[in-house]
């Protein structure tokens, strides 16, 4: 390999390094965009990954011949061999044969450096949706039989999920059993004379009745406690009574002005008049 | 230079002889390190440098101790103001022969190989002017005879400032052949008491030839090959560009009369290249033409009265252009 030669590999992989560099550049600026124009303007936005390809371009050949001068701590003697790579005069070849003794394996990575992990970010943004395992929705419960008998007309919504609403992971669910909340409800069963076991008993957990949603008005709900002999019918108290047959296992997306759990959906559908879900 | 080796060769040679010339002219000359070093890049060059100063700076005297370190023949044209151009080229003078009276020319001082013209804004523009083609084409012209000077040839001229009465400032065509103006500052306290201790008389006596006139010749042929990149090449068009009126910064356009000659972009370019060659380098760097280019543009550049009456000088322009 003649000395001219040696120059253009020394050129030739620096330019290397510097076209996969900006190639990836280009990709990781066209994703971004693509990216932000789809979340913005739908399939229109894609469009606007194509910027990328037309803003980026990489380093033209004199600049990297004039990093690889700078990598190569050779004060202009690489570029100007480059300039008179053609010219064969004894001062030419003697310059050319300088410069070439500065060459050093690691300038082409200091001339030409990989490009910084953040630009692997916008690509991510499309894969990551891919590599991740999607989060199944909790099992729903079976209500008992007793509580199907309770539950309001136009209830069905204590175990359907909320349209739009994302199950939540099987270990983030709700509790199964749910203490009872209400004191209402117990203290009712206190007042009503249950004893210490009616008055002892809760509300709650399945298999217990869920009818104290009630969509207007309180009306016939009863709850029985215990069973069998000694079982105690309480008629619903409240209209704050809170059902609990079906854990709340995740939040209502649906509707950004209702962060709160299902549960108070009927307190609140009370307080603001509205209709239906 | 037959190869890449000899190249090598040379450069060291010329190393060599920078360095012994260096220490020639600093042991007689105090202080002003800058202005020998622009002295020996003219030699190197090939081209004619004026040093200016107030007297008893030791102008002169560098002068001569130079033409003393390049054993080449010196002469000395002492400008006053009744000088002649006849004074300085040479004349006809009429001869007694056997065959005849004949006219017969008498070579002038300027037919030497290095010519010290002392105090050269003494003289009116019209003998000045006499300079204008032994310094660009280094050949005279009497008559029907066209007689070559050198090689070499130097022109080391010293002047006053013109602020200094009985002084003429130079035309700009002759300002223009100097390669390099060369200001000479007066030393500070602790060269002063060094200068104290110099015997300058002796120290010129003393003076042995440092750089033989074969290796001068060949030292000029070396620099005059050095490379320079595109990139360099680009940086001294952009400069010398820049002193045009219409293309100097805002602030100084008002103030420019006239920017660089391409004379001047020559000229900067050599310079440049002497003195990568003084460094040992075959290839000239973007350091070099800005470290030349004060010297080299700062007497092309002519100023306006508006710049007088506002206190800019040309070396005020140049900085703004080099940075």
């Amino acid at each position: 390999m003649d000395e001219r030669q040696q120059l253009e590999a020394a050129v030739a992989r620096v330019r290397r390094r510097a076209r996969i560099a900006c190639g990836a550049r280009v990709l990781s600026a066209a994703a971004f965009a693509a990216a932000l124009g789809f979340a913005l303007a739908g399939p229109t936005g894609l469009a606007a990954g194509l910027l990328g390809l037309v803003l980026l371009r990489g380093p033209g050949l004199s600049l990297l011949v004039r990093r690889l001068d700078a990598a190569l701590g050779a004060a202009g003697a690489f570029e100007c061999a480059w300039d008179h790579r053609d010219g064969e005069s004894p001062m030419l070849v003697a310059q050319r044969r300088r410069a070439l003794a500065l060459i050093k394996a690691e300038a082409a990575r200091v001339a030409a450096p990989s490009p910084h992990f953040a630009w692997l970010l916008p690509p991510l943004l499309w894969v990551w949706p891919a590599l991740t395992p999607r989060a199944e929705p909790p099992p729903t419960p079976t209500p008992p039989p007793g509580a199907a008998a309770a539950q309001p007309k136009g209830e069905g919504a204590t175990t359907d999920p909320e349209p739009g609403a994302e199950p939540r992971k099987a270990g983030a669910a709700a509790k199964a059993h749910e203490d009872s909340p209400d004191a209402g409800a117990a203290a009712e069963a206190g007042a009503a004379g249950g004893g210490a076991a009616g008055a002892k008993a809760k509300v709650g957990g399945v298999g217990t009745t869920a009818g104290a949603r009630s969509g207007g008005g309180a009306g016939a709900h009863k709850v029985v406690v215990g069973g069998g002999a000694g079982s105690v019918v309480v008629p619903r108290a409240r209209p704050t009574a809170l059902p609990v047959t079906k854990p709340e296992a995740t939040l209502d997306p649906s509707d950004p002005a209702r962060p709160y759990p299902r549960r108070y959906r009927a307190l609140i559908h009370d307080w603001f008049g509205r209709a239906g879900d | 230079m037959s190869d890449a080796s000899e190249v090598e060769a040379q450069a060291q040679r010329l190393r060599e002889a920078v360095l012994g010339l260096r220490q020639a002219l600093g042991g007689l000359i105090v202080g002003q390190r800058e202005v020998i070093e622009g002295v020996m890049v003219g030699v190197l060059a090939g081209g004619h440098v004026l040093l200016e100063g107030a007297p008893g700076l030791g102008k002169t005297l560098l002068v001569k101790a130079l033409a003393r370190c390049l054993e080449l023949k010196a002469s000395r044209i002492q400008f006053t103001p009744d000088l002649m151009p006849s004074d300085i080229l040479g004349t006809q003078v009429l001869h007694d022969t056997p065959q005849g009276p004949t006219l017969q020319f008498e070579p002038g001082p300027i037919f030497a190989e290095v010519v010290l013209a002392d105090e050269i804004n003494r003289a009116n523009p019209r003998t000045q002017s006499a300079l204008l083609e032994a310094m660009a084409e280094k050949q005279v012209t009497q008559g029907q005879e066209t007689r070559p000077l050198g090689p070499p040839f130097f022109v080391m001229a010293t002047e006053n400032p013109i602020e200094m009465e009985g002084t003429y400032p130079l035309p700009e065509a002759q300002a223009d052949r100097f390669m390099l103006k060369l200001e000479v500052r007066p030393p500070a306290r602790e060269e002063l008491l060094r200068i104290l201790d110099v015997r300058p008389e002796g120290g010129l006596a003393a003076l042995r030839p440092c750089l033989p006139k074969q290796a001068l010749l060949d030292a000029q042929a070396h620099v005059a090959q050095l490379p320079a990149a595109d990139a360099v090449k680009g940086l001294i068009a952009d400069l010398v560009l820049a002193t045009r009126p219409e293309l100097a910064p805002a602030r100084f356009r008002p103030l420019l009369r006239l920017g660089a000659s391409p004379r001047g972009a020559q000229s900067l370019l050599m310079a440049a290249r002497a003195r990568a060659a003084m460094a040992g380098r075959l290839h000239v760097t973007e350091e070099d033409v800005r470290a030349m280019a004060r010297p080299v543009l700062r007497h092309r550049i002519l100023l306006g009265f508006a710049a007088r009456a506002e206190g800019v000088s040309a070396d005020d322009v140049l900085d703004a252009i080099v940075g």
